[in-house]
């Protein structure tokens, strides 16, 4: 006998009516989300929980609305959520009821949070704060840090993978990559769904973009969440942005967020940082944080007079290249260098995926193959 | 097959198996109860008489994962086969990723599926 049997109190067999699929919602091999009519005519929401040993099907109702239907069906509600109501019976197969409390039902008899009706609903990221942390003191400074954490995390690594694109990206396009819709929030703990953003290129580059940003946040997030650690990651570019952006998704040192999970789309599957993984990454940002001198030849491109920053590129017509800043005493030469299209020396120190250049000369003529010195 | 089939079952367009596919388990290693048909348990009595002689797989495991999600109870470990011609024949029914698969009779079915995540 099912142990839900035991959940509750028995009510008239005859108190939810028949239960007869009005609308279709989910189904597999048998309807697994449905609406139905109570006998007072009320809209009811019908959940398949599990088959009981005699294999009749066990489901748990809950009064609902059009309302709330309209909402699972736009993915703007999860299933859990729509299921979470103050009256709630459990049904079985052969025509026993009861009346229950959703809280009081095994936690396997929901569905997991932030599911929705289809996996198209999936959140791109879904960003879930834990910790000391209720739904009566959610601070702003939490609310700020949930909904720009997301923001800050995707930018390196969408500025990696677009770095390395022969083809180059606008700037406001790529921004609508990594600044995402918040599409839903919840409290209790302190949770943000963040979903595609508009317009997404879904078989273009958009596509591939985010996939490869996917796939360093992925190894990321592995490498982070493992406890011990007796090495460290790749000193290289693509693991300098991981490590950037690692930096905004573990949880702070101290105060009321310890625990960062993240889920949706990009991560694949839920991760858990805790304030280890906050260890794991400052100590591999403290060892990376050493600048390593350079010294590039190159031609200066993309010089922008405001920011300080150009790109120094190996060839002319070349479209990848190092990313470089300078102070003020140097635009001068920079400048030169950006007009006269002359070839030049650069020396300067790597640091978090950028050059800063400390010496800039034009060279006379093409010096021969390319030469790089780091250390 | 296990049980007498209803005539036209698996349908004439269902294919000899060729792919690597998902399942929800319960537990791990993979145990034949989990790879019981709803026939085989007598179950979903009201449910398509053929579709009740297979077992639902998945060409994707993000949708594995997501359908354990939605209930729990069905499990919650992923298993992964190689299904291969002599292990049956294979239908897309439902959603686009989801298969229904109609296992020859002489196949111990959870033999061929290992458990690769817990979800």
């Amino acid at each position: 006998m099912s142990e839900l049997r035991n959940i509750g109190s028995p009510i008239p067999r005859n108190y939810l009516g028949a239960l007869r699929p009005k609308h279709v919602l989910d189904e597999l091999d048998r309807p697994t989300l449905f609406t139905a009519s109570f006998p007072t005519t009320q809209l009811a929401l019908v959940y398949w929980i599990e088959e009981d040993a005699l294999g009749d099907d066990v489901r748990l109702v809950v009064p609902t609305q059009s309302t709330i239907i309209e909402h699972l069906l736009r993915g703007e509600l999860t299933i859990r959520e729509a299921l979470r109501q103050p009256w709630a019976w459990l049904a079985f197969g052969d025509g026993d009821a009861r009346s229950i409390r959703v809280e009081d039902l095994p936690h396997d008899c929901l569905p997991r949070a932030g599911i929705y009706l289809s996996r198209e609903f999936e959140p791109i990221i879904s960003v879930r704060f834990t910790g000391d942390i209720d739904e009566n003191n959610v601070t702003a400074s939490i609310i700020g840090r949930a909904t720009d954490t997301v923001r800050r995390a995707l930018k390196p690594l969408l500025d990696y993978v677009t770095d390395r694109d022969v083809e180059g990206r606008p700037t406001n396009s790529l921004r609508r990559l990594y600044d995402l819709p918040a599409r839903r929030m919840a409290y209790g703990s302190f949770e943000v769904d963040f979903g595609a953003p508009a317009q997404l290129d879904l078989l273009g580059d958009d596509r591939r973009y985010m996939e490869q940003a996917a796939g360093m946040l992925r190894r990321g997030l592995s490498w982070a969440a493992e406890t011990s650690k007796d090495s460290t990651p790749p000193d290289d570019p693509e693991w300098d942005a991981i490590l950037t952006a690692l930096r905004y998704l573990v949880p702070p040192g101290t105060g009321q967020v310890s625990n960062v999970e993240l889920s949706g789309q990009l991560t694949g599957s839920k991760v858990s940082l805790n304030r280890q993984a906050t260890r794991n990454v400052i100590r591999a940002l403290k060892f990376r944080g050493k600048p390593k001198a350079v010294n590039l030849e190159g031609y200066v491109r993309e010089f922008d007079r405001d920011k300080l920053t150009f790109t120094l590129r190996p060839e002319p017509g070349v479209m990848h290249g190092e990313k470089c800043y300078c102070d003020e005493s140097l635009v001068g030469d920079v400048d030169d260098a950006f007009n006269s299209e002359r070839r030049v020396n650069l020396i300067g120190f790597r640091s978090g995926g950028w050059i800063q250049v400390v010496v800039v000369e034009e060279l006379a003529e093409h010096s021969g193959p390319d030469s790089q010195v780091e250390g | 097959m296990p049980l007498v089939l209803p005539h036209d079952c698996p349908p004439t367009d269902a294919l000899d198996c060729e792919l690597e596919v998902y399942y929800v388990v319960k537990v791990s290693p993979c145990e034949a109860t989990d790879f019981q048909t709803h026939a085989e348990r007598n179950s979903q009595r009201n449910a398509d008489p053929c579709n009740r002689c297979g077992l639902s797989v998945w060409k994707d495991e993000a949708d594995a994962r997501y359908q354990a999600g939605k209930h729990p109870r069905l499990g919650n470990m992923i298993a992964r086969g190689r299904l291969q011609a002599e292990h049956g024949k294979l239908k897309q029914t439902y959603r686009p990723s989801h298969h229904t698969w109609w296992p020859a009779d002489d196949v111990e079915r959870h033999s061929i599926f290992e458990v690769i995540a817990t979800v």
